[in-house]
C-alpha cells in the first residue's frame, strides 16, 4: 500500500485560535477516508490546507508526494474537492458548468465532451444535461458535484460533507457512486461527516476530529474496541407474543448478560457476537420477531461516547 | 487566465443587467448624438465643419446640457459598477468560489480574469457605440472625420475606458470587502456619489477653511480658494475625466485648472493635436495609476484572502 496523503504536525492559528493543532494522518492508495467531528473540529480547515487554499501555520501536507502549499496546482491538478454546500452557475446547463471546469482544467474539445457525457452517465444526471442547474434538486446538485469532481479523472478525491441537507432517501444512491468510484477507479476518497451511520457504511477508516486534533484513527472495529472496551450492545426484540420459554433461550445463549421483558417488548444485553443468534433462538421456540433494533449506529455510539466522556 | 476570461466575458454580454444598462446609455448616447446634429446643423454659430466629429460628443441638443460626453461621464461608471459589484461575493455566494479555486489554475487568474473580461465588454460597447454616433455624423453631414478627429477621438475612447475600469475596479474591491452583494453595490453607488456630485461641496467647504484666514485682497483669495478647489476636487475620477475629455473633444480649450488666467485672445487659436495630449497627460496617468492601485488593492487582498464559506 502506498500512502497517497501525508500530514505532518500540521498547525492552523487564527490569531489565539487554533483550529487544527499537530495533526498528523496517514491516507493510503484506494482508501475511503472518513473524517469525522462535531461542527469547528477543525476537519473544513484541514481540508483547505491539503488543497493549498489556506496555508498551515506550522507542519506540512503532502498528497502524493507533491507539498500542499509550495505546489498547490500539482496537487490540485490530480484532487478532485466537493465543498460543503457545492454551488454552480444557475444560469448555465449542467453541461456548460462541467465545460467550465474541464477548460479550467485544460481539457477542451472532444475530449472534454467525451468526459462529460461519461461524468454525466456515472451520477444518472445524463438526461438532465442541457436543463439549467437552477431547475435542479440539492440532491441532483451534490451528483452535479460529483460528476465535477470526476471529471478531471483525479487520482484523490476530498468530499465535505457530501450527505449534508440531502433527503434520505437519495443517501443511499449517492454513497453507493462514491463508493463505486474508489472501487472502479480506484481514487483515494477522504470524506468529513457528521451523519455517521452513513459514514461507517462506506469507510475503511476513520479519524474522529476534536478541537482541531485528531483523537483517534483507526477502522471501526478498532475505535469501538478503543472505546467501549468490547463492551456490551444493547438489542430491543418485540416480538408478536413473548412466552417464559423464548426469555429463558434467549437468556441461555452464551453472551447474552440480561434479558429484561415489557410485555411483548424484550431488552437484552449482550456481546456483539451473539446478536445475529437472537431472532433464530426466537424462531426455533415458535415466536415471531416483529422487529430487532439495536444501536446499530457503532460510530455514532463511539462518537457519542467519546464526547460525553470529553465533557 | 483564459478560460475565466472567456467565461466571463459570455457572461457578461448575457446578462441582463448589463444589456439593460447598455441599452439605456446606447439609446441616450444616441439620442444626444442625433440632436447634436440638429443643433449643429441649425445655429449659425456652430455651422462651420471645424471638429464637427468632435462637436458630436460634446454638443448637446436645444437647450439641455445631455451630451454624449455627459452621458459617458455620468452613466459610464454605473456599467462599470453593473459589472464589478458581485464578481467575487457573488460567487462566494452561489458556492461556486471554492469549487473554482481548487480547480488547477492560479488563485489570481480569476480576479485577472473577471477584470480584463470587464474592461474588454466596456470597450467593446464603448466601441460600438462611438462608431453608431460617427455613423450618424457621416450620414446626416455627408462626410467623413478628418485624420486629427479620427486621433482625438481614438483618445477619447482610451481615457474613456480608463475611467470606466477605475469604477470596475472599485466595484470589484468592493465585492471583495463586503459579504453580500447588496451591500457592494450600495457602496459603490456611494462612493461614485460622493466621488461624483458632493465632492464638489466638500471641495468648497474645505477651501473655505484653508483660505479664509488669509488676509490677501479678495481677488486672490478667490484664486487660491479655486485652486485648492480643483486640487480637491481632483481626487475624483471623474473631474479627472472631465477635464481630460473636455481637452481632448475640444482643440480650443488651452488650459485645465483655475480660470484666473484667462486668455488675452478673444478667439484662442486651436491647440494642436499634441498639445492638447500634453495637458490632458497627467490627468490620463491619475486616472490610470487610481485604476491599478484600485485594482492592485482588491488583488493583493483576494491573494490574501482565507477562502473560508
Amino acid at each position: 500500500m502506498t500512502e497517497v496523503i501525508k500530514t505532518t504536525s500540521l498547525t492552523k492559528q487564527y490569531g489565539e485560535f487554533t483550529a487544527v493543532d499537530k495533526l498528523d494522518l496517514s491516507i493510503e492508495q484506494g482508501e475511503v477516508f472518513g473524517f469525522l467531528g462535531p461542527n469547528g473540529a477543525g476537519k473544513t480547515t484541514t481540508i483547505l490546507m491539503l488543497l493549498g487554499l489556506t496555508s498551515p501555520t506550522n507542519g506540512s501536507a503532502t498528497i502524493y508526494g507533491y507539498d500542499c502549499t509550495r505546489n498547490p496546482l500539482s496537487v490540485k491538478r490530480i484532487t478532485g474537492y466537493l465543498p460543503e454546500n457545492v454551488g454552480f452557475y444557475g444560469e448555465l446547463s449542467a453541461e456548460d458548468n462541467l465545460r467550465y471546469t474541464a477548460s479550467l482544467n485544460k481539457i477542451n474539445g472532444e475530449e472534454s465532451s467525451r468526459r462529460i457525457k461519461q461524468v454525466l452517465e456515472d451520477v444518472g444526471l445524463i438526461d438532465r444535461a442541457k436543463q439549467p442547474v437552477r431547475q435542479y434538486s440539492r440532491g441532483m446538485r451534490q451528483r452535479l458535484g460529483i460528476a465535477d469532481v470526476l471529471l478531471k479523472r483525479p487520482k484523490v478525491v476530498i468530499l465535505d460533507e457530501p450527505t449534508q441537507g440531502i433527503d434520505p432517501a437519495s443517501v443511499p444512491e449517492l454513497l453507493e457512486i462514491i463508493r463505486k468510484m474508489s472501487q472502479e477507479h480506484k481514487i483515494t476518497v477522504v470524506l468529513s461527516s457528521h451523519q455517521l451511520h452513513y459514514v461507517q457504511r462506506i469507510c475503511s477508516r476513520v479519524a474522529i476530529m476534536s478541537n482541531g486534533k485528531a483523537v483517534m484513527q483507526g477502522n471501526v472495529d478498532e475505535l469501538s474496541q478503543k472505546v467501549m472496551g468490547g463492551e456490551d450492545i444493547v438489542v430491543d426484540l418485540e416480538l408478536e407474543k413473548s412466552t417464559p420459554e423464548i426469555i429463558n433461550s434467549l437468556s441461555a445463549l452464551s453472551g447474552v448478560r440480561k434479558v429484561t421483558s415489557n410485555g411483548n417488548m424484550l431488552t437484552v444485553e449482550c456481546s456483539r457476537g451473539v446478536k445475529k443468534e437472537l431472532a433464530s433462538s426466537v424462531i426455533s421456540n415458535a415466536g415471531t420477531v416483529l422487529t430487532l433494533r439495536s444501536a446499530d449506529s457503532v460510530l455514532e455510539e463511539i462518537y457519542l461516547r467519546y464526547f460525553s466522556e470529553e465533557r | 487566465m483564459g478560460a475565466v476570461f472567456w467565461k466571463e466575458t459570455a457572461d457578461y454580454f448575457g446578462s441582463r443587467r448589463f444589456v439593460v444598462l447598455l441599452l439605456m446609455i446606447a439609446f441616450a448616447g444616441i439620442w444626444a448624438a442625433y440632436t447634436a446634429t440638429q443643433a449643429i446643423r441649425a445655429e449659425a454659430a456652430l455651422a462651420t465643419t471645424e471638429d464637427v466629429f468632435l462637436r458630436l460628443f460634446t454638443t448637446s441638443g436645444s437647450g439641455s446640457t445631455l451630451s454624449f460626453n455627459f452621458f459617458t461621464s455620468f452613466f459610464g461608471p454605473l456599467l462599470g459598477m453593473a459589472l464589478g459589484f458581485d464578481a467575487i461575493n457573488g460567487e462566494r455566494g452561489r458556492g461556486t468560489l471554492a469549487r473554482i479555486l481548487s480547480q488547477p489554475i492560479y488563485r489570481d487568474a480569476l480576479i485577472n480574469g473577471k477584470f480584463f473580461a470587464g474592461v474588454t465588454v466596456l470597450s467593446i460597447a464603448l466601441v460600438s457605440l462611438m462608431l453608431i454616433v460617427i455613423g450618424i455624423g457621416i450620414f446626416t453631414l455627408g462626410f467623413g472625420p478628418t485624420f486629427d478627429e479620427i486621433t482625438r477621438l481614438a483618445l477619447f475612447f482610451l481615457a474613456t475606458l480608463i475611467y470606466f475600469a477605475v469604477w470596475l475596479a472599485i466595484a470589484i474591491l468592493f465585492s471583495l470587502l463586503f459579504d453580500r452583494a447588496v451591500v457592494s453595490a450600495l457602496a459603490s453607488l456611494g462612493m461614485w456619489l460622493v466621488l461624483t456630485f458632493f465632492i464638489f461641496f466638500f471641495s468648497t467647504t474645505i477651501a473655505d477653511q484653508i483660505v479664509s484666514d488669509q488676509v490677501d485682497e479678495p481677488e486672490i483669495a478667490a484664486m487660491h480658494k479655486m485652486e485648492w478647489q480643483q486640487r480637491i476636487q481632483r481626487i475624483s475620477p471623474a473631474y479627472l475625466y472631465g477635464e481630460a475629455t473636455q481637452a481632448l473633444l475640444n482643440p480650443k480649450v488651452r488650459t485645465l485648472g483655475a480660470g484666473i488666467q484667462q486668455s488675452t485672445e478673444v478667439m484662442p487659436s486651436p491647440l494642436a493635436l499634441g498639445q492638447s495630449v500634453g495637458l490632458v497627460w497627467p490627468q490620463l496617468i491619475t486616472l490610470m495609476a487610481i485604476a491599478s492601485v484600485v485594482f492592485g488593492i482588491a488583488y493583493v487582498r483576494f491573494m490574501k484572502e482565507e477562502i473560508r464559506f
